[in-house]
């Protein structure tokens, strides 16, 4: 049976697709952005991360870790892991008792998955819900992935997917087919732009974006630009990736999400620094402003601000 | 919804300012009238004494109208009183009388002449003669001992009177007085008194006369009273309504109502007597969509009245159920705090049909709860799914998430079922109507009582592993079942923890059966007269007169509770191996204090309310057996009936509970009805919904109650009405049964404890009903607190 490292399963979910929805995350992805707000997501493998309100100061992690990673911060007296020794033993979670040092991350088989899927079908029969693949990135896991969207829609399960649309074209068209709809980002329309700050050159994605266009459910894409000062809130950012949006003849909707900052604890967890620990987040009337040069034209999807839709377009 | 201000509020908003203005205080000139009353008419059988007195009463009683009141009247002589039923508990009073101003549970302020009314006119003639006296006296020995060490509540019903019924409203509004007098006329023409039993039926219609006497005299006085403000009044337009309102109560409940404003009028003055009779909680008005209806069509249709000004009215009589406070002893206090009257008013279901009876008073009750939010009345929803339209589960949606713990939802085809598992036919079931919290009842047929006593189920864990004893008093409370570390299989400790559940229900069930006994001279002439066939068989609600009598309701607490340590058990001691029973009773003996492992070992195992699979097959187990038990016993009245409601049970029964395999620490509270555990229900309101549905709830046809709470981003959503209603669909298709929603976030709640000044009228889903959350008790407060905050559904 397929194993799939899977993040976390999130039940009657309204913000991820029609209806109620069970979210999958898949754990690992290829892209950093600088702005992520899921940095428990980028690795492949189980990792450890740290409640500090929940640490007692018992030392146990201490006494068990065979590669010093951890001491204790003589200013906080909170537990301090050095991500450079630590190798994701795991042995520091294994003996803390008081849920501190805990883990990302659970390999599951697709059935598993399925069980935990089917547990809400109450839920999409009324909502016109159904599940959603998100990440990281949904298509460093195909071969999972693509048996679990069968096995749901041979449950008669509405299939959804947020992907990231990087790799290999090869990938993205076994999955594809077998959504209903799907969230694609485009983060940034510059390739050098794009390459600073999420680490890859955007081609291929723009790419795979256009041929899936060719493959999907009518009316099956929603391009999501999450919204970064002097990142990609210029107009002429906005503007190119509406025009790229308008090239493609099956975007029923360009939904803008305001950075946030609810990702800032999971970096402190996993004493991991954060590029934009600094930036204040973004309200949602500032966004508004800045998706004014956009009103002026009319669109042929949804303009779409933090869930909900902007009039006049 | 708050968008348009409708021009009446203003009147509504100064009624409700008034109320919660006012300090709760002991009433007790009902109880010195009563207590004259019965003086008087020594040497006559008790219910024309009881009858005899209750018409004193409503002779000699104040009789107040306060300004701006378009709908009148009052069970007692003050706004906000509690009063004190003297024939069946004065007692209680004696023992508080130091402490009720200020005891920490719904004080009351005691006056000094209230006090001296008490001491010389009350007691000296009470003494002796109260059924609470009689039922400390009689209740069965083991019951006591599980009663005194916290593993069964048994005492609440002879602490106060009957109530946990629905009267007959319908029949006061559309027959009036008048109507039930003739039948009584009917009746009493075919009697005998030369026949064997025709004595004591002749006996009773006297009493009834004399009752409804009482009720048109009082209506009278309310009028005389009307007519002498509007004499003193300068205003033109107070006066005006002081005129309706005498010409108003000189009609009803006397005769039969005529128009929308005759009808609440009269029902009103019909609560009110129920009250004076005997003070209780749950006196529920019950389906006023239904009844109310055809008054309010006539009237809008003939021009008598519009939709405006019949909200006004629907929306002074929310005001006038929030007046009452109920009385009761400090202990029984605890498990309802919040002086909850529990007037469960409903709207929605079916017809006699079973087709769709949504009409436009349902949505005007809505928008009352909507626009008075006051703790009463209790408003519930029958939202019948395949019947009732999207409009109205949109409205229902819409004044949960505006915060006020109104509507309790309830699923429709759900009650219809409970109400034919207790052997009621189901064109009759399809009138069935939410009763106190979320019992399940019949206007004018059924009695019982709904919620007789509770059992305690983390004390039924806790006497398993220590052999029937009580940690806390360390007495042999309950049966012994056996060393569990002689315990070679898990199925021998589940055994053991069943049976003693099943000595605490049992125990629960033979209090009752006492109770019943000692009842059947507690009679209430003025509840019974509006119960048809208590006319037609000349025989009192208490005796058994109703068209259905049932035996009474035993609730369940701890739910979560007991699956948890069970599967804490299984998991650690018989499957995993990770700790030996002799290590887990140390832990728990020492509420966890060095045993950090244990301790998280039982944290780490399986939790109710995350829709898991091992533990879902455990509590499907479980609880199909509990209902099997209890079904297995037979009052005089009736098969006994299952429920699983804490009001606030689960706070003082948690208190009497060390530590529990379930990661539990000591004298915490128990989870509240089907609820998972506080702060262990890790994924959703889906996963919640999912678990309690492995609770067989048709079959605790006393009810099932689920708190969920949402927080406040939960109401900012564009798409979050139109998915509650599909979660409240998906309820429905899961057969649970209730669910009422907390919209409060929990930060403000912690500021509310801290800073009460602040949070005044801030209403709170306590269990079953909605409280102010700065007049409930502390651990009360803590317990919602700590109840997790879904924001899921955002």
């Amino acid at each position: 049976m397929k194993k799939a490292m899977i993040l976390r399963i999130e039940h009657t979910s309204i913000s991820d697709g029609e209806g109620m929805r069970t979210v999958v995350f898949f754990k690992g992805c290829p892209l950093r952005c600088a702005w992520c707000s899921t940095p428990e997501s980028h690795n492949t493998c189980r990792e450890v991360y740290y409640k500090k309100e929940r640490c007692t100061g018992c030392r146990r992690c201490l006494a068990v870790c065979p590669r010093g990673a951890l001491s204790i911060s003589p200013e906080t007296g909170a537990m301090v892991r050095d991500p450079a020794k630590c190798v994701q033993c795991l042995a520091c979670a294994d003996a803390c008792l008081y849920g501190a040092m805990r883990v990302y991350g659970r390999e599951m088989t697709v059935r598993q998955v399925m069980r935990e899927i089917e547990k809400d079908a109450v839920f999409y029969f009324h909502s016109g819900g159904g599940v959603t693949l998100s990440g990281g990135d949904v298509l460093l896991w195909t071969d999972f992935a693509e048996e679990l969207l069968k096995e749901c829609l041979d449950s008669g399960i509405d299939t959804a997917a947020e992907l990231d649309l990087f790799g290999p074209w090869e990938n993205a068209a076994r999955i594809i087919p077998l959504l209903s709809h799907f969230f694609a980002d485009v983060k940034l329309m510059d390739e050098e732009k794009h390459r600073r700050w999420t680490g890859q050159s955007n081609a291929g994605i723009l790419e795979n974006l256009q041929r899936a266009d060719t493959v999907c459910a009518p009316g099956a894409i929603r391009v999501r630009v999450p919204l970064i000062r002097g990142v990609n809130d210029d107009a002429e950012n906005l503007q190119k990736t509406a025009e790229f949006c308008a090239g493609l003849k099956n975007v029923s909707a360009l939904e803008i999400l305001p950075y946030h900052r609810l990702g800032t604890h999971a970096y402190e967890q996993l004493f991991r620094p954060y590029a934009l620990a600094d930036e204040p987040r973004m309200l949602r009337d500032e966004a508004a402003e800045k998706l004014a040069c956009l009103r002026e034209r009319h669109w042929p999807f949804a303009l779409i601000l933090d869930g909900e839709e902007l009039a006049g377009n | 919804m708050q968008a348009e201000r409708k021009p009446f509020m203003d009147r509504i908003d100064r009624l409700k300012a008034r109320v919660l203005a006012t300090r709760p205080e002991m009433d007790l000139e009902d109880a010195v009238i009563l207590t004259r009353g019965f003086q008087e008419s020594e040497g006559e059988m008790h219910v024309i004494q009881k009858a005899y007195a209750f018409r004193k009463q409503c002779r000699e009683k104040s009789v107040k109208i306060w300004d701006d009141e378009l709908i009148v009247g009052n069970a007692g002589s003050k706004q906000r009183g509690g009063l004190l039923s003297v024939d069946t508990c004065w007692s209680v009073l004696e023992e508080e009388l130091d402490t009720i101003s200020t005891r920490p549970y719904d004080p009351f302020y005691l006056t000094d002449e209230d006090r001296k009314a008490f001491e010389e006119i009350i007691r000296p003639y009470w003494k002796g003669r109260s059924t609470y006296e009689k039922w400390l006296v009689q209740c069965p020995k083991e019951a006591a001992i599980l009663r005194d060490c916290g593993a069964v509540y048994i005492n609440r019903k002879a602490v106060r009177g009957f109530g946990e019924t629905t009267a007959g409203y319908e029949t006061i509004i559309k027959d009036g007085i008048e109507g039930i007098l003739a039948h009584v006329d009917r009746v009493y023409a075919t009697l005998d008194i030369t026949v064997a039993g025709d004595y004591e039926k002749m006996t009773y219609l006297r009493a009834v006369r004399l009752a409804a006497e009482g009720i048109c005299d009082l209506a009278d006085r309310y009028a005389d009273e009307a007519e002498r403000l509007a004499g003193l009044t300068e205003d033109a337009a107070r006066k005006a309504e002081l005129m309706q309102i005498a010409e108003t109560c000189r009609w009803v409940p006397r005769k039969p109502a005529r128009t929308f404003r005759e009808a609440i009028q009269g029902l009103f003055l019909y609560q009110c007597c129920l009250i004076m009779e005997q003070n209780a909680a749950s006196y529920n008005p019950g389906r006023l969509d239904q009844y109310l209806y055809p008054f309010y069509k006539a009237d809008v249709a003939a021009g008598r009245l519009t939709p405006d000004e019949a909200q006004e009215l629907l929306e002074c009589l929310w005001v006038k159920f929030s007046e009452q406070c109920l009385f009761q002893d400090a202990v029984t206090a605890q498990f309802s705090a919040g002086y909850p009257m529990f007037q469960n008013v409903c709207c929605g279901g079916v017809d006699s049909r079973g087709m769709d009876a949504v009409n436009d008073v349902s949505y005007m009750m809505l928008q009352a709860t909507a626009d008075v939010q006051l703790y009463q009345p209790s408003l519930s929803v029958r939202y019948n799914m395949a019947k009732n339209p999207d409009r109205f589960l949109k409205k229902v949606a819409e004044v949960i998430k505006l915060g006020t713990g109104f509507p309790a939802f309830h699923n429709d085809d759900v009650g219809i079922e409970m109400i034919m598992n207790k052997g009621i036919p189901m064109k009759e079931a399809f009138d069935w109507n939410p009763c106190g919290c979320v019992e399940t009842n019949l206007a004018g047929k059924q009695r019982c009582y709904t919620a007789y006593a509770d059992y305690n189920l983390g004390a039924a864990v806790e006497y398993a592993l220590l052999n029937g004893k009580s940690r806390k008093y360390g007495v042999q409370a309950s049966i012994q079942t056996g060393d569990p570390r002689t315990f070679a299989t898990y199925e021998q400790f589940e055994q053991a923890v069943r049976e003693q559940i099943m000595w605490e229900m049992k125990m629960c069930v033979a209090s009752s059966h006492v109770n019943d006994d000692i009842c059947m001279e507690r009679t209430c002439p003025v509840l019974s007269m509006t119960f048809a066939d208590c006319i037609d068989k000349g025989m009192d609600y208490a005796t058994g007169g109703a068209k259905y009598n049932l035996g009474n309701g035993i609730d369940a607490i701890g739910v979560a509770d007991v699956v948890n340590s069970l599967i804490a058990v299984k998991k650690i001691v018989y499957e995993d191996k990770t700790a030996t029973m002799e290590e887990l009773l140390a832990a728990l003996d020492a509420d966890f204090a060095g045993y950090d492992r244990i301790k998280k070992l039982c944290d780490d195992a399986p939790k109710y309310g995350n829709d898991d699979d091992e533990v879902n097959e455990l509590t499907a187990d479980l609880f199909s057996f509990l209902a099997d038990y209890m079904e297995s016993f037979t009052s005089r009245f009736g098969k006994m009936q299952s429920g699983i409601l804490p009001v606030s049970g689960n706070t003082p029964f948690g208190m009497e509970v060390g530590a529990l395999p379930s990661g539990r620490r000591a004298w915490k509270p128990l989870a509240d009805g089907i609820s998972p555990n506080q702060g262990t229900d890790t994924e959703g309101m889906g996963a919640v919904l999912k678990s309690t549905a492995f609770i067989p709830q048709a079959r605790f046809d006393q009810g099932t109650l689920l708190n969920l709470k949402l927080d406040t981003s939960f109401r900012e959503r564009p798409n979050s009405t139109r998915e509650l209603m599909n979660f409240l669909k998906s309820l429905c298709s899961l057969h649970v049964f209730h669910a009422q929603f907390n919209v409060i976030d929990t930060e403000t709640l912690i500021d509310a404890k801290v800073h009460p000044e602040d949070h005044d009228g801030m209403l709170v889903r306590v269990a079953g009903y909605t409280a102010y959350f700065t007049e409930l008790g502390g651990e009360v407060q803590d317990d919602i607190i700590s109840r997790s905050s879904h924001s899921k559904i955002d």
